[in-house]
């Protein structure tokens, strides 16, 4: 062994340049795997402790006024005992969950381990003058919850309560100790302010309000829930079924909190074979159902990223320590020959690398942390998880559209809080390339075996056919016919090779692809789902036709100087007949898909009668949104363009319209049968000023207008949207937009409902204050009339995006200098294997000169051929990750192409780079010499 | 015609102690078409010799003029041209490009001059005469260690050098094809009045030769041989006659 450590230090140092070479090879890719496995980890980790605060700090709720959970409190209070805590509280009040320990392990059990619980007592329930529960929570509860007094104490007296200010707001209680609250006809005193329920718990328990009552208040209708948080370094799934099966629990009465579930190891293993196979025949599903259904917090896409890192990783540690193997082959073959056995061989190269790695893999840790550290503290929030973000939009109705633009912005976004080092990808990552290291070594052990036998048997490299054309007696000069037999002499080395060389270049390729894409992407949601088009919005908060901003009015405000566009949107509320199978399922609206849990909105229902209504067994008919846009609009819309083009003048002309169609889950456009070139026939309120029932579109035949009107282009998207009406994401709502002039002229609105304004470049948070105040002058004598200064929010979205693609290209970046790393050292190889072959051309007298165009010709040839392979790669990887954006991602408009210049700048590095390589490494040849093996 | 000129060769390598005297003060000359043997023992400076005639090394002192040209004060290109273009190199292992077929190995020196025409009826006349012709497509691995060594023997012939260098040509090759090749070489250059020098610590093989000159220590040792032996006439006799041995 000491021996073996010898020498592998021996050649480690004899062969600075290659284990440089495996050095920061084995580094680079040991820190672009770390650090952004880190990257990933902190965001996770930021996202749940977020989840934490928005959805309580539990994993699952329990009904537990039941007999098992007398023996649970008895088992707490067993283990507590053990533990030298202190004992619990008696049967009624159970106790609080803090953990005991050292460990903060509360209850360990076979299965599971209870790290804490809370008990919610709830004494009463009232749904006048709204949904509030009388509660009692004992201290576990109340720091799960983060429920912690603010002000005053919690009730010790039946007539005491405590809340939170927002519901002593909706209950017009003053936020003052002592104050008397009025509930259920009888008369509480405010004895403490507690903090906020947590924001989304609604979501999971329904929604109510919560006072807080003393314990002693019972009214005999009392219900008790037990919270439990497991101990997390294990999915919580199988403690809760172990919990459940110890306790003897219905596990159909167990709540999961499905804020954090996803974190937690809270969710099923989703898919059964059968449902694989059913997805693969069912054209609607598919592998973007699968991949949606797996990539749960986007743990499929990172695990993918990280996957395709480490193989990476492995690949340009195994191409580079071939090369500094197979420099020295004969070296081995020599010991080989002196009686060193294949073991020994392999544990010799094993030691060497591992070597090696132990330096650089710990560097590269470090280094990758260290950078991510950095990326973090400045752009964290990149890699938090978007909730709810496309196709998770939540429809609105009756109000601003300043929330849809918040829920999307970057602006609710937890912060990115503290960088953690995601230890587990660090351990796996070096377990994973140690196994490489292992097989490297193996696949070089036997090649060094074959190639020691083949050097006994020295014919063996002549099978099969061979090209027996004489060349000299064609070409005067033989080096171009040499550099090519050298690239061609062994097909599968030279096929590995280009493959080799390509890989590097074909990822970076691919990133920057993505990259681009998602910067197109970024940019066009940006402009239109995310209402964050426009600096200042001027817009109706009214569901009323009635309310609109006068064309005075908007004239006067493009009389403003300083704007850089004023852009006013009429609206009118429409139907539109699908009659015939048109609609390709009815499963899109929850009006009409009849699903359990995808219930329509109540209140488009009844203000509406629901967004769509059924007429037949194929037939439907179906609010839409009519917009009138102006000129500059209808343009900027050419970017949203599925079918068809976009003339204003045109439309005018000829009264054609646009046609927002719908996106199924897949980022197809084809769930409406329709085209551009199609008519669509809209039914619109004759009075332009509708209301009420007439909207519902259920009245008389008179009371509505038809009109015919032709498609001139289908668009996946709208720009300016009202959603104040039937509610409008961007995604779900098919919207029909012309422009303002015909909107006058088929539908009689004159008014506005929204105006975007855009202010010049550069303009400042202040000078974008007073334009604001300006506008809202302007606009003061409108009724309902708003005015949103978005300025602060979109300079935040735009740094947002600006550091996801920046982190992008970085990423691209180190990708492409490991690659060119890997290219230059494949290419000394290739002239280290030729060494004998070069060494008998220079004695036979070709000159420098000579020499260098030899190289530089094979250089060249292989710059060509790999790139080729590249682009031929490339071309597969592409299409895949067009499938991928397209309907894995609903990337808006990507491009099917990467842009050309990427590829021209890849092919150009590709043969200066193997030509570089070449002639560098041909340069350290001997000179003139006598040929050696 | 005097066609090398050796005069005072010194060859030192390393400094001060580790100061290694390779050769010392050797001088000789060589006439056109004189086939002259090398011979000394292991490490008596006859490579090192040979290595300093080639071109391949520079001497310390001394000059090597071949051809009326001073060697050292060649340019390197000068030199690579000048050498590819008047020596002709028979290495022990054959140094034959794996890639390449007899022919193409054959012509390659001469295809480093650009411009320069290949003289394909000389390669083919030398590859009729050395047996060859019938293998001209074939690769180095196909043919027996003997047929190497001749298509080494073409090559080194193919540019119409003023000197070949052979260095232990036979030193791979069992006593048959040892005999079929110095039979080539002796018929070579009586052919082609070719000057030929080779280096071997074979004293029998040296004994076939025009003259040998001796090396110890780095010292030259020269005598003239006598009027040659029945048996080495032999030897020249078997030229053209090796047979396939693969």
């Amino acid at each position: 062994m000491r021996n073996a450590l010898r020498l592998a230090f021996a050649y480690l140092r004899h062969y600075r340049k290659q284990t440089a070479a495996l050095f920061v090879g084995i580094m680079l890719s040991a820190a672009l795997l770390t650090g952004v496995g880190s990257l990933f980890f902190s965001g996770k980790e930021a996202a749940k402790e977020n989840a934490r605060t928005e959805y309580g700090d539990w994993h699952y709720e329990m009904r537990c006024d039941l007999p098992w959970f007398e023996d649970f409190e008895a088992d707490v209070s067993g283990a507590e005992g053990r533990s030298g805590g202190e004992s619990p509280a008696d049967g009624t009040k159970a106790g609080s969950g803090q953990g005991a320990g050292t460990d903060d392990v509360l209850l360990r059990g076979d299965g599971f381990r209870v790290e804490s619980y809370g008990v919610e007592t709830v004494r009463k329930a009232i749904s006048e003058p709204f949904n509030i529960q009388y509660v009692y929570g004992d201290t576990g509860y109340i720091e799960m919850m983060g429920r912690e007094l603010l002000e005053g104490k919690l009730p010790e007296k039946t007539d005491e309560i405590a809340a939170d200010r927002q519901t002593l707001r909706n209950l017009g209680v003053p936020e003052e100790l002592g104050s008397q609250v009025e509930l259920d006809g009888e008369t509480f005193t405010l004895s403490g302010i507690v903090a906020e329920m947590p924001e989304k718990l609604g979501e999971l328990l329904g929604d109510y309000m919560q006072v807080f009552v003393s314990p002693e208040l019972d009214y005999g209708m009392n219900g008790r829930f037990l919270y439990l948080r497991f101990d997390e370094s294990e999915p919580v799934l199988g403690q809760i079924k172990a919990f459940s099966e110890r306790y003897g629990i219905d596990g159909s009465t167990v709540a999961r909190n499905n804020g954090i579930a996803g974190y937690v190891g809270a969710e099923e293993a989703k898919l059964s074979a059968e449902e694989i196979r059913t997805a693969f025949t069912d054209p609607t599903l598919g592998i973007p159902w699968i991949w949606g259904m797996l990539n749960e917090n986007e743990a499929l896409t990172e695990g993918a990223v990280l996957l395709a890192l480490a193989v990476f990783s492995a690949f340009i540690i195994y191409s580079i320590f071939q090369v500094s193997v197979l420099r020295r082959l004969s070296q081995y073959s020599v010991m080989q020959t002196l009686g060193m056995t294949d073991g020994a061989a392999f544990g010799m190269l094993m030691l060497e690398m591992l070597l090696i790695f132990a330096g650089g893999y710990a560097a590269g840790a470090v280094l990758g942390n260290g950078v991510a550290a950095l990326i973090y503290r400045k752009a964290g929030r990149i890699f938090i998880t978007r909730n709810g973000g496309q196709g998770g939009a939540v429809r609105h109705t009756g109000v601003s559209t300043e929330e849809t633009a918040a829920e999307l912005s970057v602006s609710t976004l937890p912060d990115a809080g503290a960088f953690h080092v995601d230890v587990k990808i660090i351990w796996l990552g070096a377990v994973f390339l140690i196994l490489v290291l292992a097989l490297i070594s193996l696949v070089l052990v036997r090649k060094m075996r074959k190639l020691t036998l083949r050097q006994m048997i020295v014919k063996d490299t002549a099978g099969g056919k061979r090209n027996r054309k004489i060349y000299s007696i064609k070409h005067e000069n033989l080096t171009g016919i040499l550099a090519k037999k050298f690239m061609f002499s062994r097909k599968g080395t030279f096929i590995g090779i280009l493959l080799s060389l390509s890989v590097g270049s074909v990822i970076f390729l691919g990133a920057a692809y993505v990259t681009e894409n998602t910067r197109i992407n970024n940019e066009l949601t940006f402009a239109a789902d995310d209402g964050l088009g426009s600096d200042i919005q001027v817009y109706e908060e009214s569901d009323s036709l009635k309310d609109t901003i006068p064309e005075k009015t908007a004239e006067e405000l493009k009389g403003i100087s300083g704007l850089e566009s004023v852009l006013p949107v009429r609206y009118m509320l429409g139907e539109i007949p699908l009659d015939d199978g048109m609609l390709r399922s009815g499963s899109f609206f929850a009006e009409t898909a009849g699903e359990e849990g995808f219930e329509p909105d109540p209140v488009i229902m009844e203000k509406y009668n629901g967004q769509i209504v059924q007429t037949g067994e194929d037939d439907y008919r179906l609010k839409v949104n009519i917009y009138g846009y102006d000129d500059e609009m209808l343009e900027s819309l050419n970017d949203y363009v599925l079918e068809g083009s976009i003339d204003p003048d045109q439309m005018r002309e000829e009264n054609t319209v646009l046609f927002k169609t719908l996106m199924d889950g897949q980022g197809n456009y084809d769930v409406i049968g329709i085209g551009a070139g199609d008519t669509v026939r809209l039914r619109t309120p004759e009075d332009p000023e509708a209301d009420g029932e007439a909207l519902k579109f259920l009245g008389q035949e008179e009371e509505y207008r038809d009109t015919e009107l032709k498609i001139g282009a289908l668009i996946s998207r709208p720009l300016a949207k009202v959603d104040t009406y039937i509610g409008d994401d961007g995604l779900s709502n098919v919207d029909i937009i012309m422009t303002n002039e015909q909107m006058e002229k088929n539908f009689g609105v004159t008014g506005y409902q929204t105006i975007s304004i855009s202010l010049p470049e550069g303009t400042d948070a202040e000078d974008a204050a007073k334009a604001a105040d300006e506008i809202r002058g302007v606009v003061s004598g409108v009724s309902r009339c708003v005015v949103k200064d978005y300025t602060a929010q979109i300079e935040a979205q735009n740094l947002y995006l600006d550091q996801q693609i920046m982190f992008f290209y970085g990423i691209a970046l180190v990708l492409l200098m490991i690659s060119l790393l890997h290219i230059m050292n494949s290419m000394q190889y290739l002239v280290a294997e030729r060494r004998y072959e070069f060494s008998i051309l220079r004695a036979m007298g070709i000159t420098d000169e000579g020499f260098l165009k030899m190289l530089m010709k094979e250089g060249i040839r292989y710059g060509i051929y790999s790139s080729i392979v590249m682009l031929a790669v490339y071309w597969i990887v592409q299409k895949v990750l067009y499938y991928f954006m397209v309907h894995v991602y609903l990337y808006l408009h990507p491009q099917g192409m990467i842009s050309a210049g990427y590829l021209i700048f890849m092919v150009v590095l590709n043969i200066v780079l193997c030509t570089g390589a070449m002639v560098v490494s041909g340069r350290r040849q001997p000179a003139e010499a006598k040929p050696q093996r | 015609m005097e066609i090398l000129q050796v005069k005072q060769i010194h060859k030192i390598y390393g400094e001060k102690e580790n100061k290694v005297c390779a050769l010392r003060d050797v001088s000789f000359s060589v006439e056109q078409g004189e086939f002259i043997a090398i011979v000394g023992t292991s490490g008596s400076g006859k490579s090192t010799l040979l290595n300093l005639i080639g071109g391949l090394d520079t001497p310390t002192q001394g000059k090597i003029i071949i051809r009326g040209h001073d060697i050292a004060s060649l340019k390197r290109k000068e030199l690579t041209i000048f050498r590819r273009r008047n020596i002709g190199f028979v290495f022990q292992d054959y140094s034959l490009m794996p890639v390449l077929n007899v022919y193409d190995n054959v012509a390659l020196p001469v295809t480093f001059d650009r411009g320069k025409h290949v003289d394909h009826g000389y390669i083919r006349e030398l590859l009729h005469e050395l047996g060859l012709w019938e293998k001209r497509k074939r690769y180095p691995n196909e043919l027996s260690g003997g047929q190497q060594q001749r298509v080494a023997l073409a090559r080194a012939l193919a540019n119409k050098p003023a000197l070949i260098l052979a260095d232990e040509p036979t030193g791979n090759l069992d006593s048959g094809t040892t005999v079929e090749v110095m039979g080539l070489l002796k018929e070579s250059s009586r052919k082609y009045n070719q000057t030929i020098l080779m280096v071997t610590h074979n004293e029998a093989l040296a004994q076939a030769c025009d003259r040998i000159i001796r090396i110890e220590d780095g010292r030259l040792y020269d005598r003239k041989e006598q009027p040659k032996q029945a048996g080495t006439a032999g030897m020249s006799g078997t030229a053209g006659k090796g047979g396939d041995r693969s």
